[in-house]
């Protein structure tokens, strides 16, 4: 085992962040759950518009579509794939996978074939839960299909009798590959369990009342669902698939909310358009991408100190590690810190194999029971990501984020950018070398370059830069492989044709020189 | 928005879109140009739809519509199918 070298000034200052230990319960989402189910079954668990499901119903509902998944063959340790519109079918269809003692995979059905194809395949999933036929099944060959219709289940069905380990895989999110496959990241029922117990980022306790906003395919619904329904508390879903903040200001005020997670880039559009929609929340949690200083400062001012509070994580490490209460003005600071580990949950800044001391910029390392056990069917990409090291005297397991960052004297923790060419846009994690890895499979393409710049309305975009190798190649014809090969999300928003890719005294791609040849006619639909 | 000006006559409607696109920073000139190639994305949209909720009333915009009709002419047609404050918008 590698041992890392130590300062004492770099024990000093991760002595400081890491005293986070504290209690939470050894046991899984199917125990905690029914658990908090059983001791207040009339409590509200779950709205939806005018519906409200108490504890009891949605348990017992949960319970008998369990028993179906069961009938039909699902046993614990399988994984099966979840397409369900938010809404109480996909939690009650959650729930159930979960008390089978499987792992729920989310995928949006507006992925490519080829794509949904090679996922189910990495995590070896055989059976599907959706709540319609349309666009699930027949697509998908040896696959079984499953569909949620909450009107034939019985809502005094009775718990499974089956215990789950609370170190067995609760769900699996697959996040961009560099090269051309997706990731699949596998999260233990602990992993989330140690985010939603005795939480410092936010009060989670039986009035907590908290709106599902994101697509299940992005880790923060596991915060918005489990944070509500493991202490007992209220998961309020959106009723829409497109946000508007006119209802998501009737929706806040009309439930009560007490803690809600934005996106970093729906943040800012709601300190612009109308931060008065936050009013009656306590906590305003946001993260998927560095902070703008000037959004957060006017957030601020407007709610006053310790309402908005920065969290970041990568999904490897089960949702958020870290977390900033805006607790002082932020105007003069160079970046919005990321801040202190959350609990049970340690950060290490390494470089070159020694730990940093205060003000020293490595990579962010995380540690702790919310580590994913590593890559599906990855294992070389697993060992190099995943590693254990002697970290004075004890054995450390650490998670490689790629992310740069240093420790303030203070302990808080400001990120550096990245270590690799992975991007946020909108909130999405995308790895610049997938696109491109596709892009270079077309026919007509010789060469390409792929990076993010920024629209004139100031958002981030990604931008392709491609060297056609005959006449056949357009902007179009390359946007159409794309497509069917890459979620939307990853799309790039610009397609720009060159002749030949302009290299800097360094021999690497001229980024800028390239941007500053933007030509907007180029740019394909959507 | 004045008083005077109705912004329920299309023209009016026109140059509020258009006007708000830009300020928005989309490359926008007029009806035939179509929001999501102006460089629309959907947080843009959101801010779009606000800003028409606020001066139109509520859900003078659909999001569904906004998606699958995007040209700014078709972004006009559907604040006045949709729009309930008809002619009392100004106040």
């Amino acid at each position: 085992m590698e041992m890392i070298a130590l300062s004492e000034a770099a024990l000093a200052v991760h002595r400081k962040i890491n005293g986070t230990d504290g209690s939470y319960p050894a046991e899984s989402l199917k125990e905690l759950f029914e658990r908090a189910a059983g001791r207040r079954p009339e409590a509200v668990a779950v709205i939806h518009q005018e519906r409200k499901l108490a504890y009891r119903e949605l348990n017992g509902l949960a319970n008998s579509l369990a028993a179906r998944l069961r009938a039909a063959g699902v046993t614990p340790g399988d994984v099966v794939g979840l397409s369900v519109r938010r809404s109480p079918g996909m939690i009650v269809a959650m729930l159930a996978i979960i008390k089978c003692g499987a792992t729920y995979l989310p995928f949006d059905r507006t992925w490519p074939d080829e794509r949904l194809n090679g996922i189910f395949g990495q995590a070896d999933c055989a059976v599907l839960l959706a709540d319609e036929a349309t666009g699930v099944t027949g697509r998908f060959e040896n696959m079984q299909v499953l569909l949620v219709d909450l009107a034939v289940l019985d809502a005094t069905a009775e718990n499974p009798d089956l215990r789950v380990r609370p170190d067995a895989l609760a769900y699996i999110v697959f996040t961009s590959g560099s090269t051309g496959s997706p990731k699949g990241v596998p999260i233990r029922h602990e992993g989330v369990v140690r985010l939603v117990f005795n939480a410092r980022y936010v009060n989670l306790d039986e009035n907590a009342v908290i709106p599902q906003l994101a697509s299940l395919s992005f880790d923060a619904a596991v915060f918005e669902i489990w944070g509500a329904l493991l202490n007992g508390g209220t998961c309020v879903l959106y009723p829409a698939d497109f946000l508007r903040l006119s209802e998501l200001r009737q929706l806040l005020r009309r439930t009560g909310a007490t803690a809600v997670f934005l996106t970093t880039a729906l943040f800012n559009v709601i300190v612009d358009e109308d931060p008065g929609i936050l009013d009656g929340v306590q906590t305003v949690l946001t993260g998927g991408e560095a902070h703008s200083l000037r959004h957060v400062e006017r957030a601020r001012k407007h709610y006053g100190n310790g309402k908005v509070v920065s969290v970041y994580g990568p999904t490897e490490c089960s949702v958020f590690a870290t977390f900033y209460p805006v607790l002082d003005s932020v105007l003069g600071e160079s970046a919005l810190p990321i801040g202190l580990p959350i609990q049970n949950t340690s950060l290490y800044i390494v470089r070159d194999g020694a730990l940093c001391a205060a003000g020293e910029v490595g990579e962010v390392c995380l540690a702790g029971p919310g580590l994913s056990p590593g890559y599906l069917g990855m294992q070389e990409m697993t060992s190099r990501k995943f590693v254990e090291y002697d970290i004075d005297g004890k054995m450390v397991r650490l998670y490689h984020t790629g992310d740069r960052g240093y420790c303030r004297e203070d302990g808080n923790v400001v990120f550096q950018g990245r270590l690799d060419d992975q991007v946020k846009v909108n909130g999405f994690r995308i790895e610049l070398g997938e696109i491109a890895h596709f892009m270079n499979e077309v026919p007509h393409v010789r060469q390409s370059y792929v990076t993010t710049s920024e629209k004139d309305s100031g958002e981030k975009v990604v931008v392709a830069f491609v060297v056609p190798a005959d006449k056949a190649c357009t902007p179009q014809a390359c946007h159409d492989h794309l497509v069917a090969k890459i979620p939307g999300y990853m799309l790039p928003g610009e397609i720009h044709l060159c002749d030949s890719l302009p290299l800097t005294g360094s021999g690497k791609v001229d980024r800028r020189a390239l941007l500053s040849q933007r030509r907007y006619q180029d740019a394909p639909t959507r | 928005m004045s008083e005077k000006e109705n912004p329920m006559v299309p023209e009016a409607l026109l140059a509020w879109v258009v006007d708000e696109c830009r300020k928005l920073g989309l490359r926008v000139s007029g009806g035939e140009d179509d929001f999501f190639e102006a460089g629309g994305t959907s947080l843009t949209a959101v801010k779009l739809i606000d800003r028409a909720e606020r001066d139109f009333g509520d859900d003078s915009l659909p999001p569904d519509e906004l998606f699958t009709e995007s040209r700014i002419a078709e972004i006009v047609a559907s604040i006045q199918r949709n729009s309930k404050r008809a002619g009392a918008v100004a106040d």
